[in-house]
């Protein structure tokens, strides 16, 4: 009888000890998820070329390729990045134009540039632009190729301003940046401190 | 003092566990280092393939060696073979099944652990070391635990560290195709302080869990076990990536590399001597009862 009752205490101690250390695990975890949403929640302002916008903590500001841009890219994955250019128009410039300049110099600069779609449409009776386009990023000799997916989004700023916000990033990662990519779009400013 | 409850902490593979896991730094050293002379003498030329190939064979060397020195030693009474390859699997599979998917897409762990100090310390302890260690755990806990092959509680040193050689061997092979292959030098050094610190982190929860079967220890002797190992675990890559701050990625800092490899010796050198003095002052315990 002692017997069975030791051996039945000895199972329930056993089921104790394994519901205790995944209690525990589950406990971390937790906490490591509050963490995590935290750090990811983060985001700090960054100015470059008299534009601002709210990056996430860990990007860094990269080198702008037009006077008139910031761009920002993510610390431990280069080909991930935002930029916000601002242009001029006129008469002779309008944002059509920007789109067609900007898709021939793509063409002429990077490897395989495709443009896969362009939508056209108004908001608050100002023209805009998303053009989707791809090209293939050839990187250092030893390293594979990578095909980079990225947004244009052309937005009449009125005044005679015309804005291009760009989101890049490897194919098949793009989706992931959209909702660090809208923070940011919300947050731009023009005309701010470098 | 503690009452045993089904056996009396026996240790006959005491010395053959810290034996082989002596040898085995020694061994993992060599092969760094014959490695790192092959590249100079030879500076072989790789392509995509061959190099990924040479980096899935040199992730499999520190499990081969420490295996092999297991069985050496392990002569006394040898444990099963078949059971520590199984638990050796079993630790890979968790690893590519569970740990790296959980780590990598639900924790998205790349995106955030490294943002600032404090979020890759505790980060790593409580996301990346408490789903490590718990998987190691799982694996040794719901397979060899209830076995009668389980029979002394050195074996849940011996068993855990077969998980943990075969996490790190899972996560050697993921690091080699994530990278593309990378220098060997480098790579061999990365291979070695990953497979070395997890069958360290492995080794203290092992201990922790051949006590639980045989001697009566509080409820929270195991959580705490994992907790260490966890802590040890989060603790250490924190170090390594202060000490060798900027070359976690494999293609650059190697003389940083170094120091990595230097504290993966003194972890597991350190853990190898404080269990085999812990269980062996068991063993002289009890004998005088």
């Amino acid at each position: 009888m002692d017997a069975v009752f030791d051996r039945l205490q000895s199972l329930r101690d056993d089921q104790l000890s394994i519901i205790s250390v995944t209690v525990l695990t589950l406990l971390a975890l937790t906490l490591g998820w509050g963490l995590k949403a935290s750090v990811q929640d983060q985001t700090r302002l960054v100015s470059q070329n008299g534009i601002t916008a709210a990056v996430p903590l860990d990007w860094v500001t990269g080198e702008a390729p037009d006077t008139a841009a910031l761009r920002v890219w993510n610390g431990r994955a280069p080909a991930e990045q935002f930029l916000a250019t601002l242009y001029p128009t006129n008469e002779q410039v309008t944002i059509d134009s920007i789109v067609v300049q900007r898709n021939l110099m793509r063409g002429q600069q990077l490897n395989s540039y495709r443009v896969l779609d362009k939508v056209e449409g108004v908001i608050n009776g100002r023209n805009i632009f998303e053009v989707q386009f791809a090209y293939v990023k050839l990187g250092r000799r030893t390293d594979l190729p990578q095909v980079i997916q990225g947004t244009d989004y052309y937005m009449d700023m009125g005044e005679g301003q015309v804005l291009v916000l760009t989101v890049e990033a490897e194919s098949g990662e793009l989706d992931n940046l959209l909702p660090d990519f809208e923070n940011f779009k919300n947050s731009i400013q023009t005309g701010g401190t470098e | 003092m503690s009452e045993t409850r089904s056996a009396r902490p026996l240790a006959r593979h005491l010395p053959a566990l810290s034996q082989a896991d002596f040898a085995s730094v020694v061994a993992l050293v060599v092969f760094v280092i014959l490695i790192f002379l092959f590249e100079w003498v030879f500076a072989p030329s790789f392509t995509q393939l061959t190099l990924i190939l040479t980096g899935i064979i040199m992730s499999l060397v520190p499990a081969a060696i420490w295996l092999g020195f297991f069985y050496r030693r392990d002569r006394l009474e040898p444990e099963p073979k078949h059971m520590i390859l199984q638990i050796f699997v079993l630790g890979g599979l968790v690893a590519s099944a569970i740990g790296i998917p959980v780590l990598n897409n639900l924790f998205d762990v790349p995106n955030w652990l490294n943002a600032t100090p404090v979020t890759k310390f505790f980060g790593g302890i409580l996301v990346v070391g408490f789903v490590q260690e718990y998987l190691k755990y799982a694996a040794v806990r719901f397979s060899i635990f209830d076995s009668a092959e389980f029979d002394e509680p050195v074996d849940g040193v011996i068993y855990a560290t077969a998980a943990g050689v075969g996490y790190a061997t899972m996560l050697n092979i993921y690091f080699v195709f994530e990278s593309g292959g990378a220098e060997l030098g480098l790579a061999a050094i990365r291979i070695v302080v990953t497979a070395l610190a997890h069958a360290s982190f492995a080794g203290i929860m092992g201990y922790f869990i051949g006590q639980e079967k045989f001697l009566d220890k509080p409820l929270w002797w195991m959580p705490a076990g994992v907790a260490a190992a966890a802590t040890a675990n989060g603790f250490f890559f924190y170090l390594r990536g202060e000490l060798a701050q900027g070359s976690s990625n494999m293609v650059s800092g190697g003389a940083n590399q170094w120091v990595g490899l230097l504290l993966a010796i003194v972890l597991t050198v350190g853990v190898t001597y404080q269990l085999t003095t812990a269980m062996e002052k068991q063993v002289t315990a009890g004998e005088e009862v």
